[in-house]
């Protein structure tokens, strides 16, 4: 990856257009799964099925997944911006709950809220679930620029 | 006492010292940050509506009153942030340009809404539940999100020139 990350840290721009671009995509992918939890909680659309309101987010969170990994790897390359980032306690924060996140999101969040009658708890849960991790990974990279 | 001198005056208050070199200021930054997912979110979800691009079969006016609580509370989340975020480094910010940018698309941004809200949306009547909605409405979803996100980018570059 030395190319990206040498391409990245010699373009007056590279890491700071990227770091936009993460932004953009965390209004999709975390605006779809605010979305979505409020209608898993019955907060909003109560009178839309849940699977047609996930299947009308689906292309949010599918571009801000795209959206924020993309600039996340480019941020992530050209980190000589930040050069202790693999001594960064938040930045290992954030790996692993984006790994949590991915995979809760392609298997419970999926189960959930592709069906109309999953069961009430069950879906605040994965509601308070969703929130729970995707705000995490927020939260850790944004402490990332600060510890 | 010129604007940057308020600024200053502002930025050097006791507050905003406080405020700018707590151990939670990261806080009050990732609030204003993340913050932007539930706002700009909620907008967007209804200019994609206005543009005529998702949730066709679900009237515009019905939209607007599913996800009005949101926005707003997006919105009053943001400007409390905002104006603490600002507290802190007003004088910074003030001699920033692309804060002085953010601020221009804030306002650009009120206008465009307003000039929705009070003009465009008379005819509501006419294009409720139009899949496509006439160009004038389409064009005021497509200047919010435009003008939103210019304010976003704005607003993150702000970091690089202080």
């Amino acid at each position: 990856m030395s190319w990206l990350g040498t391409t990245v840290r010699q373009s007056t721009w590279g890491f700071a257009g990227a770091s936009v671009i993460l932004l953009f995509g965390i209004v999709l992918l975390l605006g779809g799964i605010v979305l979505m939890s409020l209608r898993l909680f019955g907060l909003i659309m109560p009178g839309r099925p849940i699977s047609r309101v996930a299947r009308d987010l689906h292309g949010w969170i599918l571009a801000g997944l795209v959206m924020t990994l993309v600039s996340g790897i480019i941020m992530w390359a050209g980190h000589g911006v930040m050069p202790d980032l693999y001594e960064s306690v938040p930045f290992w924060l954030e790996q692993e709950l984006l790994l949590a996140a991915l995979v809760f999101h392609f298997t419970l969040y999926r189960w959930v809220t592709s069906r109309d009658d999953a069961p009430r708890a069950l879906r605040g849960f994965t509601a308070i679930l969703a929130l729970f991790l995707w705000f995490g990974v927020g939260v850790a990279g944004r402490a990332i620029g600060f510890f | 006492m010129t604007l940057l001198e308020i600024c200053q005056a502002i930025q050097n208050t006791e507050i905003g010292t406080a405020m700018r070199e707590s151990n939670y200021y990261w806080m009050l930054n990732g609030a204003h940050v993340l913050g932007i997912a539930v706002s700009a979110g909620a907008i967007l979800w209804f200019d994609l509506r206005a543009l005529g691009l998702n949730m066709l079969d679900m009237r515009i006016s019905e939209v607007y009153r599913q996800i009005n609580v949101y926005m707003t509370t997006g919105f009053i989340l943001m400007f409390i942030t905002g104006t603490l975020l600002f507290w802190a480094r007003a004088a910074d910010s003030y001699t920033n340009v692309y804060f002085r940018i953010k601020v221009a698309g804030l306002l650009l941004a009120g206008a465009n809404a307003m000039y929705f809200n009070f003009k465009t949306k008379r005819g509501i009547g006419g294009w409720d539940t139009a899949g496509r909605p006439p160009f004038n409405v389409r064009m005021a979803g497509l200047a919010s999100i435009v003008l939103w996100a210019g304010v976003i980018a704005s607003g993150r570059l702000m970091a690089y020139t202080f």
